[in-house]
């Protein structure tokens, strides 16, 4: 069940009357009813692996949460009576029990996720499928989501951040929250937990509020990425037939396309759980009018740079470890470069973990160095760039600054879309060599649009990116959309509503015919 | 009770649901499949008949709207019977159109053409089952229900159609980029909706007024072939349904060059339909043939039709055989049914120029 579908909104709808109508106390059971059976209808043959994942991290961390615990009453009880030495071994002895169990639930998840999303692909790749090494086994839905969701769970609970679960059933709400199956966000649990197992009250601002998300969401999705995935899809579908301005249109086009398509799906993800009294975590904040890269892979799927954050690069820049490695480099590389050796190694092992969370094949990990490697590029030159800087007397708050750093961060990121889109790192590379064919003709003859998009087309996606563009840029200034909507009169913001509504129903790209319209983040 | 819907806002929000309810109604009666067989403008003169008006209605395919002339049938004996014939209209329709019809009509009899029987569960396309689904106003019922009974029909056949029922229900699913197309006009935004003034009969300059100047040569035989188990069941069951209504139902088969094994299976549906107690008027044999005066070479335009010349003969002879069995009043110089001696005038003034070329 596609998030865009009539039978989602159908879904939803039965979902918030049933919701509402049961009592407080029992209205987790419905979310979890419904969750389940989403899950049975859109990837019925994969909700074991679900299933196995539940267990797997429910039990976990009822060992952890035992142990925190255990720990904590030993503490209380005989706390004044310990040597400091004593208490160390304590938390050692009990750290390294939940160590293990850590250990343990993240191999077994990440497992199921390796052996279902990456060890098909290598199989494949490698040729032994055709050898009878084929597992059959297709991807379940939303695998890196709830996995990633469960992984934070159990290293939460390790950090003793919060109690664990004793719910079984509460706890598998947490990990199958309908909405977030199909593309996120990846939520943490003692952001979401509690809002799930809470009876909401029913609240009609939260249901024009979640009506208009959805709304939005709609809109990116069908009216602008879905256009746009047509003529990219022509691109990069026979990459040999284009060249020039054919690729750099298309990969422009791409940018807005992902962005609308993830955007839009996750809106209507928010949307949905708004009606029914739960706030998820945004995803996005405008991601394209970062300055630099590293500032866009903060806006950029928010809640996956922060578990890479959380769990990756944390733990790896401020290990003991890399620390003492980074002491005995900063004799032979310097001060600066001495201590910049930990952030380094943990920006690589995050960007090529964001880049495998994506797919197996090489080119998300080469789309994934590419971006941790120019981001690391502007730490080491950081010193040559202020010089530069100050060399030309470049006035750094001028607005002209903040539009070259802009454009700059958008090229950047344009440019490093090829990797992940086109069929394999090889393919990637022959296109960028054919962008470089000079080929102005097509806008000006009109080649353009016989690929899929007419011109009408084109004028509607241009006219539909202004829109969003200006919407992004007051949300940019501190404009609450929807609660300044709010404050307008009733005809004025029916009429936008309706407006919108009809824009979606016409222009948006959907129907029989036309089946490209599967999330692209469904796919990781 | 910050929390808690007031009643303003529940009127609110309910006024606001109608107004986008009647929007997606408009936007569905603006987006709807080309009406290039006119059947939407059939369908819309069918709706604009004034109240309990009409003898009877003549309900089939381009077989009922191509051969029967029905102002000249109104000219000729004073009977109103509306030529509601869609292009291609599957049979199993024909329940759903019926009960459209009654909902403002009173008719004595409808009229069935049975040449549809040619055509088996395998056959069908989707421009067939929208032709009747996106001409039916939008918020009928039976337009729903007819979508569901032909779409559960054709599935037991062998056929590639797209058997999601939403995408016929809310045909912007599948229109809604018409806005593009060249035969997207001002008149759909406008929803102007013009209907065909000679009553259903479907007169066009291109088709009407030629001859296909070739003898054709129909399979004349009477010999029985079984219709399929799906066929049968489905002629069973509108038989069952026309035992049930208030008016008479005569079954027709217009006359064409039939193929002789097809006319074996057609033998199967007239024989089912005359056990069943129902007229049913034969026009697809030698001897109807030659009481019609039809002239094979000359009355039709292609294999398929006939032009104006062959609508007259077979329109004269259905309202000879209506005239038999009916005791039919005759309209003609009562107000009420101006619009009818209107449609002939039209009928007429619309034939004049092309009639000479004919004769030439």
């Amino acid at each position: 069940m596609e998030l865009t579908s009539f039978y989602f909104l159908l879904f939803a709808l039965a979902v918030a009357v049933a919701y509402f109508i049961l009592p407080k106390k029992i209205r987790w059971i419905a979310l979890l009813a419904a969750s389940y059976a989403f899950y049975l209808i859109s990837s019925p043959k994969t909700l074991v692996f679900m299933v196995f994942t539940t267990i797997v991290t429910f039990l976990g961390g009822l060992y952890i949460g035992k142990q925190n615990k255990k720990h904590k009453a030993y503490l209380a009880r005989h706390g004044q009576e310990l040597s400091r030495d004593r208490k160390k071994a304590l938390k050692a002895s009990v750290q390294k029990k939940k160590k293990r169990m850590v250990f343990l639930v993240l191999l077994l998840n990440f497992g199921v996720l390796a052996m279902v999303k990456y060890f098909r692909y290598y199989i494949e790749a490698l040729g032994f499928a055709d050898l009878g090494f084929d597992l059959g086994i297709l991807i379940p839905l939303g695998i890196s989501f709830y996995t990633f969701q469960s992984v934070a769970y159990i290293i939460d609970l390790y950090r003793n951040k919060f109690d664990a679960d004793r719910n079984i059933f509460k706890f598998a709400l947490f990990l199958s929250f309908f909405p977030l199956l199909i593309q996120g966000p990846i939520s943490r649990y003692d952001q979401l937990a509690g809002q799930l197992y809470e009876g909401h009250s029913f609240s009609y601002r939260n249901l024009t509020f979640g009506a208009q998300l959805i709304l939005w969401g709609f809109f990116k999705k069908l009216v602008i990425a879905d256009r746009a995935g047509i003529f990219v899809s022509a691109v990069f579908d026979n990459y040999t037939e284009y060249e020039g301005l054919y690729i750099v249109i298309a990969l422009l086009m791409y940018s807005i396309q992902i962005y609308g398509d993830f955007s839009g799906g996750i809106d209507i993800s928010r949307g949905v759980a708004q009606i029914l009294g739960i706030e998820l975590t945004n995803n996005f904040e405008r991601p394209y009018f970062s300055d630099s890269l590293s500032e866009f892979w903060r806006r950029w799927h928010i809640t996956l740079g922060n578990w890479c954050r959380d769990y990756i690069f944390y733990p790896i820049s401020l290990s003991k470890g890399f620390g003492k490695v980074g002491k005995a480099l900063r004799k032979v590389l310097g001060d600066r470069l001495g201590k910049l050796f930990p952030v380094i190694v943990a920006q690589l092992a995050t960007f090529l973990v964001i880049g495998i969370w994506h797919g197996a094949e090489f080119k998300y990990v080469a789309y994934g160095l590419y971006n941790g490697g120019i981001i690391i590029s502007g730490m080491i030159f950081a010193p040559l760039l202020e010089w530069v800087v100050k060399i030309l007397r470049i006035n750094t708050e001028a607005f002209s600054w903040k539009l070259f750093q802009i454009g700059r961060t958008f090229f950047l990121i344009v440019l490093g879309r090829i990797l992940p889109k086109a069929a394999s790192f090889s393919v990637a590379m022959a296109m960028l060599k054919s962008m470089l064919a000079f080929n102005p003709g097509i806008i000006t003859e009109g080649g353009i649009f016989t690929h899929g998009l007419t011109a009408n087309d084109f004028t509607i996606l241009g006219l539909c990116c202004v829109v969003w563009f200006c919407v992004s840029l007051m949300q940019e200034n501190g404009w609450r959309i929807r609660e300044a909507l709010e404050r307008q009169n009733m005809l004025f913001r029916w009429g936008i509503y309706l407006t919108a509504f009809a824009v979606v129903l016409v222009f948006g790209i959907y129907g029989p015919g036309y089946d490209a319209a599967a999330f692209i983040y469904r796919g990781f | 009770m910050k929390n808690i819907m007031t009643i303003k806002e529940f009127f609110r929000g309910f006024v606001f649901l109608i107004i986008g309810f009647f929007l997606l109604v408009y936007l569905n009666n603006v987006f709807t499949l080309a009406d290039s067989n006119e059947s939407r403008q059939i369908f819309n003169g069918m709706y604009a008949e004034k109240d309990n008006t009409l003898d009877g209605v003549y309900i089939g395919a381009s077989s009922v709207n191509r051969f029967f002339a029905a102002p000249y049938a109104f000219n000729q004996a004073g009977v109103a019977v509306y030529s509601l014939g869609i292009a291609s209209e599957p049979f199993v329709y024909n329940r759903y159109i019926m009960e459209e019809v009654l909902k403002t009509q009173k008719p004595k009899f409808f009229l069935i053409e049975m040449r549809w029987f040619n055509r088996t569960e395998d056959y069908v396309t989707e421009t067939h089952i929208r032709n009747v689904s996106d001409s039916m106003r939008f918020l009928s019922w039976n337009r729903i229900q007819g979508i569901n009974a032909v779409l559960d029909y054709y599935e037991k056949g062998e056929n590639d159609l797209d058997y999601e029922k939403i995408n016929y229900y809310f045909p912007i699913v599948k229109y809604h980029n018409r806005w593009q197309a060249d035969d997207f006009y001002k008149e759909d935004i406008l929803l102007a909706r013009t209907t065909r003034d000679t009553k259903g009969f479907l007169m066009t300059d291109t088709n009407t007024f030629k001859q296909v100047n070739e003898v054709l040569l129909p399979g004349y035989t009477e010999e029985i072939a079984p219709l399929t188990e799906v066929t049968q069941e489905c002629l069973d069951d509108f038989l069952d349904y026309c035992d049930s209504i208030p008016a008479d139902v005569v079954f027709t088969l217009s006359p064409f060059p039939v193929i002789e094994d097809d006319m074996k299976h057609l033998n199967q549906a007239i024989k089912t339909v005359s056990d069943r107690g129902y007229l049913f008027v034969n026009c697809c044999t030698e001897e109807a043939a030659n009481d019609m005066g039809i002239d094979w070479k000359n009355d039709f335009y292609d294999e398929k039709h006939v032009n104006i010349q062959g609508a007259e003969k077979f329109t004269s002879y259905i309202v000879k055989h209506l005239q038999e069995y009916y005791d039919l009043e005759d309209h003609r110089g009562d107000p009420a049914y101006k619009s009818w001696e209107d449609s002939y005038d039209a009928y007429v003034e619309f034939s004049a120029e092309e009639r000479k070329k004919m004769d030439q």
